[in-house]
């Protein structure tokens, strides 16, 4: 639906290249990388996304005058400029004013959604309940033994989901894995029956201990 | 390896004995003695039981105590412990918790570990006639001779699955779900008889299978490419 002219816009279209640029801009903050604008262009091209370099140039000018980017290095002698984030103000993309009187956050405007009871029955509680079973085995395992315990019942779980769910309890340090392929796990940390829910910020919240793990992206 | 789920016909009377003692009235024997040779995939079974019930999976070891056996259980349940919690203090919050469970298993396995322990097969027995809930004990053949020793204990279980060796029928679903190049019938009865029906080295060979097959862009393997 288009938007009225001149309203004040506080929901972004989450498909938008903006959008896209935001979640790259923040995934090169979790990397503690900075960025230039040819690197953001050619990875949304990658991803098949539609953008302008001249409309991804004005959100970084947007989001620089905003203070959620800062300038690492000036562009010259054919060199381009570098960015880095300063300010993660969300997973939601700041918003450009049409007044160019600066940026709104839509993130700062949204409910927080605090989830710290999980559901019962869901894919990933039969995950974490699997996961449990090797943990008093003390045993290695890999995705494909969870799938083997967790596939058949009403609830049907992918082996996809169960790949991100045990790279983010290993994130968590609930679950080790090695370098093999496909990766093994074993479990470091079991804290109890409620599964450790993946919040929206990316960190880990465990109900058993009333905990939140912060998650580190490897370099 | 592709690993796909491969129903096998083992795992039909285990779903059928827990839902046969579920069935029964309070107080009636609701135990179920799981046992088989090594590698029939009884874990893998009782893991999945578990899985789709409320209660708790525990692996007995051998170093187990009442104490430890007790605080192990109350962890799996998510009952919470202080330090000074005496046995007898633990155990009644285990009751307590187990009281609010819906469709409830307890689910020990590796039982044969501790299945000479008269204290800690008395415990098991008595967290069943307390609180009624199904428990599933798992380990070898030995286990079943071993409970024999208890005569209260063995009069407790309502239901005995024994696993068995696979068949090849068993083995043709195993073969169908964890390689992607084909097996021919006569290699698989070979692998069947190689491995004893034991799902765990029959899995080893169909492994090598696989391989045999990608490495040399065979699309069904059969004897002769194997050597056999």
């Amino acid at each position: 639906m288009p938007r009225t002219e001149g309203a004040i816009v506080t929901r972004p279209y989450l498909s938008s290249a903006r959008a896209y640029a935001w979640a790259r801009m923040r995934r090169m903050h979790k990397l503690d990388r900075d960025f230039s604008i040819t690197e953001i262009v050619e990875h949304l091209e990658r991803r098949g996304v539609e953008c302008e370099r001249s409309n991804t140039r004005v959100y970084v000018k947007a989001l620089l005058m905003a203070g959620v980017l800062e300038t690492v290095a000036n562009g010259r002698n054919g060199k381009p400029g570098r960015f880095r984030l300063v300010r993660d103000l969300g997973t939601l993309p700041p918003v450009e004013r049409e007044d160019g009187n600066g940026i709104t956050d839509p993130n700062a405007l949204r409910k927080p959604r605090v989830c710290t009871t999980p559901m019962p029955g869901t894919g990933r509680a039969l995950i974490w309940k699997a996961v449990r079973v090797f943990g008093q085995r003390r045993a290695v395992f890999t995705a494909n033994d969870v799938h083997l315990l967790v596939d058949g019942g009403d609830r049907p779980v992918s082996l996809n989901a169960i790949h991100r769910y045990l790279r983010t309890l290993t994130l968590s340090g609930h679950l080790s894995t090695n370098g093999r392929k496909p990766p093994e796990f074993r479990v470091l940390h079991d804290s109890g029956p409620l599964n450790p829910i993946l919040r929206d910020d990316g960190d880990v919240y465990d109900p058993n201990e009333q905990v939140v793990y912060p998650c580190e992206v490897p370099a | 390896m592709t690993e796909k789920i491969c129903p096998i016909k083992n795992w039909v009377p285990l779903d059928r004995a827990f839902h046969a003692v579920s069935a029964l009235p309070q107080g009636s024997p609701r135990m179920i003695l799981v046992h088989g040779s090594p590698g029939l995939g009884k874990t893998t079974a009782v893991g999945r039981l578990h899985l789709r019930h409320q209660g708790a999976y525990a692996y007995a070891s051998t170093t187990w105590t009442k104490k430890s056996f007790l605080v192990k259980l109350a962890g799996r349940l998510g009952v919470t412990l202080r330090r000074k919690d005496t046995a007898d203090a633990v155990l009644d919050a285990i009751f307590e918790k187990i009281e609010t469970l819906q469709d409830g298993l307890i689910v020990i396995d590796e039982f044969d570990r501790i299945s000479r322990s008269a204290g800690l097969v008395e415990l098991v027995r008595e967290i069943h006639d307390v609180s009624g809930i199904p428990i599933a004990v798992v380990g070898m053949d030995t286990i079943a001779k071993d409970l024999e020793a208890f005569p209260q204990f063995d009069q407790r279980i309502g239901e005995r699955v024994e696993f068995k060796q696979v068949d090849i029928e068993d083995a043709r679903s195993i073969a169908t779900a964890r390689c992607s190049v084909g097996v021919t019938d006569d290699l698989l009865a070979a692998l069947l008889d190689r491995s004893g029906g034991v799902i765990r080295l029959l899995v080893t060979e169909l492994a090598q299978v696989q391989a045999t097959g990608l490495r040399d862009a065979i699309e069904t393997v059969g004897l002769a490419d194997m050597g056999i």
